[in-house]
């Protein structure tokens, strides 16, 4: 056990690299930065926290006066525990299933048990940072509209800190079992790819339907749906078979309940450790070998892959090809903004459908908007065009960890006879395709439909696109910049630099405000009444001269960064 | 031919020297071997020629060009291998060479020809279709050094280039070093292995608390210390005495 211990507590050191890791040359100012970026992150998080904590207080309220307290408190754990699953999911594949620390710990004097053990209390840490964030505000919130006691409180700490144990096994097996269904696949590394995509758009369809069963059913029919449907309820108690415990423990403060609950945890817990321990290493041994071709390239092949191009192209065909065969880059930098407009795009049109049709709500639609002038319609489509190129743009995390993604390798940038912003520039051109690519199909998308069903003008297209290609680098610029001015250079695991990245995580923040923006906007064009076409045209203006600015001094500021990068 | 002069360099605010004051050329035509005990400035001297860092004072010219002032012309000018060859794994071995012959302008019509000599000579040739990745040590190591060699550069620098070749590897890329010095260029290696210093070296420079504290032939040296029987014992008087 104490082994165990020790090498979860160098797992944590070397896989959770911290957010805000200074560089010792530029220590104060970074600091001080790195302050304002926390009092920014905890602003944001505050009203969440608000919202949890509303959340379990109003269900309470809703439903205790009906005598269906137990509903309340099975939605806050169930939503609990599925919430544990979705964040647990990456923290399993990349420190369980791709992890590269395993060459290292496999020649130490360790058992598999060990191992699997410590693997699983690296990602029980990473967890209690979910089900604390979530968990005490709810059920904080119905603790206090409950009126509830020290025995509550005492009872919940208890319930939060057993909670991810299933949900983290439940993963973790199927992880397992889903090596070793690969395990003699040829090509391993793209099965992986696969099989991290497939995972991605299963834990995004899971929290969309989730979202969209929330907001489209009401109290009455979720408590119609759980007590009418006996076979849900039983579902849930076999599938998480603690939570009825949990449940009574809480509701009755019942010691007896709390520890079969905590029994099961503990069942589970030794279930997981005994399968682990006995096909973990199995199914992981050989996980990121790959074997070379064994064949000569022919005459025809060689002067292919040799033809020569220009050193912007070609640095920005490293980084293409390097983004797409590392399955994380692949999964976190490129794939999001394509995937995202599905996932948002999907609940919205089943939304139409389940309020009484697609053809009928659209119908209704365009009576509303049949009301509202051209003009101001014309403008509105324009900010929707802006808003889903600057959320998508944001998503798009390829270049703001263009720097950190190189690592410890990034002095090859300082020794090749090409200057810093020839490279960076091949760094923004690779950004900068992957969001046109995703971008304009979407946007002309957007344009399309809505000429089509609500009878707007094709030729926005023009000012749709002009606006796409300027916003994306003006906030790819702006990425850049950040990337530059706080590189997370020192990692292990390729993870590192994009998921724990606070240059990556202000990018998404910055998409989600602008996103915001657009809504007031929005409201400002109606009720200002300004005329359109002038406004368009001034935008447009505005944004290239910012463009042009920023990219001459993001270029500027480069060279001086890279230079004194050491 | 690299010539530092006058050259320091000091990390953070610790106040210690990595490098103190150096002056040391480094001519044309010989093979300079480059030896001294772990963190002794070795690696930040060898940065320091490369551009990869920034001394504090000094000078520091490749073949004229210097390297703060007209760093593109100063780095045309070498060929550098680092000591960790795990660099662009989820490159294929062509792509790689593909991306040194942009970077360094090599024409197309010498491109293929260059690659196929050298990855005949390294034994690379089925090697490059695949994912550097994939490659052991000794071949990550080899395609780093073919990189390095593809735009002819007059200067070689080489920071532990034999580690992790196997001999016939070895064998090649020494021949290659002594050919290059040979036909009147620079070569520089760092080595920790002294039986290679002493049989591929023309000269040495031996590296201690950041100052050279000695630069010549192997004779040179072994002439200063008539009682001591063998180069490593005469390393270790120079290095424990300091």
């Amino acid at each position: 056990m104490n082994k165990c211990l020790k090498v979860t507590k160098i797992l944590l050191k070397t896989g959770g690299d911290s957010l805000f890791s200074p560089s010792k040359t530029k220590k104060k100012r970074v600091l001080a930065g790195q302050a304002a970026l926390i009092v920014l992150l905890a602003a944001c998080f505050v009203p969440l926290l608000f919202l949890l904590y509303r959340f379990g207080e109003s269900m309470y309220q809703m439903f205790s006066p009906a005598g269906l307290a137990q509903l309340v408190y099975l939605m806050i754990l169930l939503t609990l525990t599925m919430a544990t699953l979705i964040f647990a999911l990456p923290f399993i594949m990349s420190v369980m299933l791709f992890a590269k620390d395993l060459e290292y710990l496999l020649p130490l004097p360790l058992t598999s048990l060990q191992i699997a053990g410590s693997k699983f209390l690296t990602i029980l840490t990473y967890e209690y940072a979910t089900v604390a964030f979530m968990g005490i505000p709810m059920l904080l919130g119905v603790g206090m509209a409950a009126g509830e006691g020290i025995l509550y409180w005492l009872m919940a700490l208890v319930v939060l800190i057993f909670l991810p144990i299933l949900p983290i096994a439940y993963g973790s097996l199927l992880g397992l079992l889903l090596l070793r269904l690969m395990k003699n696949h040829k090509n391993k590394e793209s099965m992986t790819t696969v099989l991290s995509i497939l995972l991605l758009i299963g834990v995004m369809a899971f929290s969309f339907l989730s979202s969209y069963l929330g907001d489209s059913l009401d109290e009455k029919m979720i408590t119609d749906l759980l007590l009418s449907n006996k076979s849900l309820l039983t579902g849930i108690d076999y599938l998480f078979p603690n939570l009825r415990f949990a449940r009574a423990a809480l509701m009755n403060h019942d010691p007896v309940s709390l520890a079969v609950y905590v029994l099961i945890a503990a069942g589970i817990l030794a279930l997981y450790l005994l399968l682990s321990s006995r096909f973990y290493l199995n199914s992981i041994a050989g996980m990121n070998e790959s074997s070379q071709t064994g064949k000569a390239l022919s005459e025809n092949e060689t002067t292919r892959a040799l033809r020569s191009q220009t050193t912007v192209r070609s640095c920005a065909l490293r980084e293409w090809k390097l983004l797409v065969r590392t399955p994380i880059y692949l999964m976190n930098c490129v794939s999001m903004p394509f995937i995202l407009p599905l996932f948002l795009c999907i609940p919205i049109i089943l939304e139409m459908i389940g309020a009484g049709g697609l053809a009928s709500t659209l119908k209704q639609l365009h009576l509303l908007i049949s009301s509202v002038d051209p003009m101001i319609l014309h403008g509105c489509l324009l900010l929707l065009v802006f808003g889903l190129t600057a959320l998508l743009t944001g998503m798009n995390l390829t270049i703001p960890t263009c720097i950190s993604r190189e690592g410890q390798n990034v002095y090859y940038m300082k020794y090749i006879p090409v200057p810093y912003r020839v490279q960076l520039r091949g760094k923004v051109l690779c950004g900068v395709l992957i969001s046109m690519t995703a971008i304009l199909p979407y946007q002309a998308l957007l344009i399309g439909c809505s000429c089509y069903f609500f009878g707007t003008s094709l030729m926005l297209l023009i000012p749709g696109c002009l606006i796409s290609i300027l916003t994306i680098l003006l906030i790819s610029y702006l990425q850049l910049l950040g990337d530059l001015w706080h590189p997370k250079l020192v990692w292990t695991s390729e993870q590192v630099p994009v998921k724990q990245n606070m240059i990556a995580m202000l990018s998404v923040l910055l998409s989600y405000v602008v996103c915001l923006l657009l809504g007031a906007g929005a409201v400002l064009l109606y009720l200002a009444g300004v005329p359109i076409l002038p406004l368009t045209a001034a935008f447009l203006l505005a944004e290239a001269v910012l463009a042009l600015l920023l990219r001459s001094a993001v270029y500027r500021y480069g060279d001086s960064a890279l230079e004194k990068l050491e | 031919m690299i010539s530092i002069q006058n050259v320091s360099k000091t990390y953070g605010n610790s106040g210690k020297k990595a490098v103190d004051s150096m002056n040391w050329n480094i001519p044309d035509g010989k093979i300079t071997g480059f030896i001294g005990p772990n963190g002794a400035g070795k690696s930040t001297t060898l940065k320091m020629i490369t551009g990869i860092v920034k001394p504090d004072t000094g000078q520091i010219t490749l073949n004229g060009h210097d390297i703060e002032k007209e760093p593109i012309p100063a780095k045309q000018q070498f060929g550098f291998v680092s000591d960790s060859p795990d660099q662009f794994l989820r490159l294929k071995g062509i792509e790689y060479l593909r991306f040194c012959a942009d970077v360094y302008d090599v024409p197309q019509a010498e491109r293929g020809e260059k690659i196929t000599s050298l990855a005949r000579r390294f034994d690379m040739t089925e090697a490059l279709g695949s994912r550097i990745m994939t490659y052991s040590h000794g071949m990550r190591q080899k395609i780093m050094v073919m990189g390095a060699l593809l735009h002819n550069p007059s200067i070689w620098i080489l920071d532990e280039p034999l580690t992790g070749l196997d001999p016939n590897s070895a064998f090649v890329l020494k021949e290659m070093m002594k050919e290059h010095a040979f036909s009147g260029n620079a070569v520089l290696f760092s080595t920790h292995v002294l039986e290679t210093a002493e049989k591929l070296c023309d000269q040495v420079a031996i590296i201690n608390h950041g100052k050279i504290i000695f630069t010549g032939t192997l004779e040179e040296l072994k002439d200063q210390y008539p009682d001591k029987p063998s180069l490593e014992s005469i390393f270790l008087e120079m290095t424990q005495h300091e």
